[in-house]
């Protein structure tokens, strides 16, 4: 089995932010309660409403929405 | 071979980078929330807008519920998933075709639902991919999907 080191880069890169979201999780629901937020590198990129609308305003900041880490921020209990 | 979960707000998240070259799709990231009620798993409306799928010419593969609305399943091409396992080290996961999730309702308000719904893995991943699923909520590094070799 081949590691990609590409894939595994993206990978870590995505797990770091998960554990940001974590661990910042009080904060962000405070901030962004029922919003989606756009993180890259531990720092939200931006967020909105509706994922539409996010992936608009990142793309105005010429950053593509699938290299960031997309996540709904709820204060609310989800239950699928 | 082991694949870490992480454990957020009372989600189970899989981590992944998916490709698929039918959509001309190189390396994307994306997470999953594990759902053991759901037999089915699926890309939702948003992330299908995210990876710009075209959803609207899809075949359609079958009707489900979600949380009692109802929802069509569309088929895609096939995807590449990519997870990290120990040793810093990736697995990749061939499929033919995955699914990806849209409301029947019209209406604005369950058509923003839909797309704000978070994309699935559901049982039918581990049935089909020879995959178990181990869960402990009070312990992170206990949470991983383990694959059975053959």
């Amino acid at each position: 089995m081949e590691t990609n080191p590409q894939v595994l880069e993206l990978l870590n890169q995505n797990e770091s932010d998960l554990d940001w979201v974590k661990n910042n999780l009080n904060y962000l629901q405070d901030k962004y309660n029922e919003e989606f937020i756009a993180i890259k590198e531990g720092k939200v990129i931006d967020h909105a409403k509706l994922i539409t609308d996010l992936i608009k305003k990142v793309k105005k900041q010429e950053i593509n929405i699938t290299d960031t880490l997309v996540y709904f921020v709820s204060k609310i209990a989800i239950v699928l | 071979m082991r694949i870490p979960l992480k454990f957020v707000a009372g989600q189970l998240i899989l981590n992944s980078v998916v490709t698929s070259p039918a959509y001309r799709i190189g390396f994307k990231k994306i997470i999953f929330v594990i759902d053991t009620g759901s037999s089915r798993s699926f890309f939702s409306e948003g992330e299908a807008f995210k990876f710009s799928l075209p959803i609207n010419s899809l075949p359609k593969l079958e009707n489900m519920r979600m949380g009692g609305s109802p929802y069509e399943l569309f088929k895609t091409k096939g995807f590449t998933f990519h997870f990290k396992i120990e040793d810093n080290k990736t697995y990749s996961l061939k499929l033919d075709y995955f699914a990806v999730s849209k409301t029947t309702r019209k209406t604005g308000k369950a058509q923003t639902e839909s797309q704000n719904f978070p994309s699935i893995i559901g049982t039918d991943f581990f049935v089909q991919n020879n995959m178990a699923l181990h869960f402990n909520p009070n312990n992170e590094s206990d949470n991983y999907i383990e694959i059975i070799q053959k």
